[in-house]
């Protein structure tokens, strides 16, 4: 059997031992202005922590930390869920996808540094600025892409298909209790997100009350966590 | 959950694992983990194989799985990565580029200038790229796409024929540009 094991597998032994269990486990999220991010993130971290799993955020903008200081505010000084400085903003200043595919050193520096001093989180959630359709990670930066949007832009959205909406791991639509008031058709909806999506799943969510949140945030456990327990739980 | 925590090899590259997949495929102990391109490059993934498997990939950073790529092997079991087909837009060029008969004459300047043209063409639109022959092949997310290159490359519409087609796509070797 030996015989068929490459010589460079000792190696590769010590790559994932050395490299690989120091990386932290990463989701990217993105999605256009308004469609939720934010407040996704802010409806996942709790139920994270509710599981015992510890959480860094880094969140992008444009112009400006608003993101990050309201979840600074809300999740570590309001709900003391993590420490304040497990919150990072970056203000991208140009086009927020330059940041998390084209050349995410920046994000990547970020997440580095949050690795070397909390080395026992769980996982880190980045947060692109908002941005258009064909938004997408660098595998480099997340392991798994949450695309959110909301049902505001009509029920035609998934399929308009792009890239963001066909190749993340997770579709998140968001603000399905205002559906009715502007016409927009949840069966529809689903029916075009199983045809784009085909085998890849996709959620309803209402961010405002966490409704769906459950099931998103039960995706990135079994998909990114692998259903591990938390750091914090393991006994060595 | 198994988990893979490196890449053994590829059966199209390495004749003692091809050897090895011909005897355990005859026995169906072959089984195959399906991704797409977009997610060749993940080290850290989840996925379920053709004959129910539950993987959990965690693989060294800047791991590429390509199509045929070996995840796993003992005396009962081999797991192939198996990369799914897309489709893609085939620009046929109607000379080869290794010739110069672009305008029937041996005339180096006009080749260079048709490849230039196509190769701007195609970059400004962030696209992979995969050379095979006389043919360029990028992938499209839609075939509505075609109307869009026949006219931007409407120049060169005596030179240069573009079909679809929905093929594993490989990009080559520093042409696996990010995609929008």
């Amino acid at each position: 059997m030996n015989r068929w094991i490459p010589k460079c597998l000792l190696l590769n032994f010590f790559i994932y031992f050395s490299v690989s269990l120091s990386r932290i486990p990463r989701i990217g999220i993105g999605g256009p202005v308004g469609s939720g991010k934010t407040m996704l993130i802010e409806q996942m971290v709790p139920i994270l922590k509710h599981e015992g799993y510890d959480v860094g955020i880094i969140s992008n903008d444009v112009v400006s930390k608003e993101d990050a200081e309201r979840m600074r505010k809300n999740l570590a000084t309001e709900k003391g869920l993590m420490p304040e400085d497990l919150v990072i903003g970056i203000a991208t200043g140009g086009c927020p996808h330059t940041a998390v595919r084209e050349d995410p050193s920046i994000n990547i520096s970020v997440v580095e540094e949050m690795e070397i001093k909390h080395p026992n989180l769980d996982l880190i959630i980045i947060e692109s600025g908002g941005d258009n359709i064909t938004t997408t990670f660098s595998p480099a930066l997340a392991d798994y892409f949450i695309y959110i949007i909301d049902v505001s832009g009509g029920d035609k959205y998934p399929r308009k298909r792009g890239l963001g909406i066909e190749t993340c791991d997770l579709l998140v639509i968001n603000k399905i209790d205002i559906a009715s008031f502007i016409g927009a058709d949840l069966g529809v909806m689903e029916r075009d997100a199983k045809i784009i999506r085909r085998d890849k799943p996709f959620v309803f969510v209402n961010s405002k009350t966490g409704q769906g949140v459950r099931e998103a945030t039960d995706y990135v456990i079994k998909d990114v966590l692998f259903n591990a327990p938390p750091k914090s739980k393991i006994k060595i | 959950m198994l988990t893979i925590t490196s890449i053994l090899g590829n059966i199209k590259k390495d004749p003692i694992l091809n050897q090895k997949y011909e005897e355990l495929f005859q026995k169906n102990l072959v089984e195959n983990v399906i991704i797409q391109r977009s997610e060749s490059e993940k080290v850290r993934m989840r996925k379920t194989s053709d004959k129910g498997t539950d993987i959990g990939f965690i693989l060294p950073s800047r791991s590429r799985l390509k199509d045929r790529d070996v995840v796993f092997l003992d005396t009962a079991k081999m797991i192939l990565v198996e990369l799914s087909t897309e489709l893609v837009a085939v620009l046929s060029l109607k000379i080869s580029l290794s010739s110069s008969k672009y305008t029937g004459q041996n005339n180096n300047s006009d080749l260079i200038n048709m490849a230039i043209k196509i190769g701007h063409t195609i970059g400004n639109l962030h696209r992979p790229l995969k050379l095979e022959e006389n043919k360029i092949i990028f992938p499209i997310q839609s075939i509505d796409e075609i109307d869009l290159f026949q006219r931007l490359l409407s120049h060169l519409k005596d030179h240069v024929v573009i079909n679809t087609d929905n093929i594993i796509f490989e990009p080559d070797q520093g042409f696996d540009i990010h995609e929008h």
